[in-house]
């Protein structure tokens, strides 16, 4: 199999003997998947600085099997995004996401999209937070892990503003006295409608949002810890 | 082939660069050639593996609890660089211009691959800047994403220390020439551009 030009981006890099590596990619048409890349470590390698995560890429290889050879690689955009600090972690963060959720080869096109617009929007650091929390939406919603944010899945009711609804991990947000429920996080309707919408916003929504995505998001991976949260010493700013 | 020879060949295969093929003509040569080479290299080997260990105080590779250069008096030290492995350490002490100490990270922050700031012995050099001795931190981290990180992540350490902390430049290499110079070097060095003084 020969595939050309390839938008993709490089998620994790492996070393691979004294001068190759093996990429981790997300493509945009061929999903996740792993390439080798030969020669591409030595010092006199001329795509040693364009093979790094978070730059749109291009990419050609060929081969069957497990992992396909890396054949050529081009930068799809002059400008890639400028990720520094809590931004770069932050993208650390959707990459090691995408490792752990993702099936390799399975195409998710609309996912890519989101990926790299999602990158472009870290650059500022103001609204990240939420631009982490949409990310993770669609990240469920793409994998077939969609959350339901606007039923009652006890009753079925439409989430109402005024009232507060528990979380209950592959079932939904079930009403709730405040103060209540001890194991589930609680989440006014308010902010859940307000998330469905895209629409977060205010302080509060955000830290709730916060809570539950980091609850739906730990039941996904059944106790395995994310490393990259390690790597914020102070909190994000909200706002 | 004998049992003790093959033995061998696939100790000698640990080394990085040495398939099967060589590590092959380095066993023949050992045994038919060289045998007190031999002897030499292996007497080494096990002298080396039982006594190294790491620098108690900038975690580089030193057979004694306190490095050389960590011991010695006549380096500053109020400057402290913070590199990912010794073979750093030995790199800038080759330009000779650095008085200062070191800080060997022994890796860099890599989520991925299971690496957080517990793993790089981050809470001895947190350490190291409370201690108030330091007034310079060089970040000398590998331009990588993982090596920036890395530095953005001990930066903001020592801003909760009131430590100063600076980042390496880098840029088009000393002979390079712009036309074959990959984009991302390239913007970089761009974004980077410094006055001249004249």
């Amino acid at each position: 199999m020969q595939v050309n030009a390839e938008p993709a981006y490089i998620l994790h890099k492996r070393p691979y003997r004294e001068t190759s590596q093996i990429l981790e990619v997300f493509s945009r048409n061929h999903g996740r998947l792993s390439l080798m890349s030969r020669g591409s470590r030595s010092p006199r390698s001329r795509t040693s600085g364009i093979l790094q995560p978070f730059r749109p890429l291009l990419l050609g290889w060929y081969g069957r099997g497990e992992m396909p050879n890396l054949r050529d690689v081009d930068t799809a955009d002059a400008r890639p995004p400028e990720l520094r600090g809590k931004s770069l972690m932050s993208a650390m963060y959707l990459n090691e996401l995408l490792v752990i959720l993702l099936h390799r080869n399975d195409v998710h096109e609309a996912l890519f999209t989101d990926y790299h617009e999602t990158l472009s929007t870290l650059q500022q650091t103001t609204r990240l937070e939420v631009n982490l929390r949409n990310f993770e939406k669609n990240l469920l919603e793409h994998t077939g892990f969609g959350l339901n944010l606007v039923h009652d899945a006890d009753s079925g009711e439409p989430v109402l503003s005024d009232r507060y609804y528990a979380y209950h991990f592959e079932h939904g947000p079930v009403c709730c006295q405040p103060g209540s429920c001890r194991q589930n996080p609680v989440i006014s309707g308010s902010s859940l409608l307000a998330f469905d919408a895209g629409e977060l916003e205010t302080p509060g929504s955000i830290a709730e949002i916060k809570k539950l995505m980091r609850y739906v998001i730990n039941s996904h991976l059944g106790g395995k810890k994310l490393k990259s949260r390690e790597l914020f010493r102070s909190p994000l700013k909200t706002a | 082939m004998s049992p003790l020879l093959q033995q061998l060949i696939d100790a000698l295969k640990c080394l990085p660069g040495v398939g099967p093929k060589s590590a092959q003509r380095m066993a023949f040569h050992l045994l038919e050639r060289d045998r007190s080479g031999a002897k030499h290299l292996a007497d080494a080997l096990i002298e080396a593996v039982d006594k190294i260990g790491h620098c108690k105080s900038c975690r580089t590779l030193s057979e004694t609890d306190i490095c050389g250069i960590c011991e010695s008096t006549s380096r500053d030290n109020s400057v402290l660089c913070v590199v990912e492995t010794p073979a750093d350490v030995l790199a800038i002490e080759h330009i000779a211009e650095y008085r200062g100490k070191y800080f060997v990270l022994m890796g860099h922050l890599s989520p991925l691959d299971g690496i957080g700031p517990d793993e790089l012995g981050l809470d001895l050099l947190e350490q190291k800047l409370a201690a108030g001795d330091i007034n310079e931190l060089i970040l000398a981290t590998n331009p990588t994403v993982e090596g920036e990180t890395t530095a953005h992540y001990i930066s903001e350490m020592a801003a909760e220390h009131q430590v100063e902390a600076t980042r390496i430049a880098h840029g088009v290499p000393l002979g390079g020439e712009l036309e074959y110079i990959d984009a991302g070097t390239l913007a970089h060095a761009f974004s980077g551009r410094q006055r001249i003084r004249v």
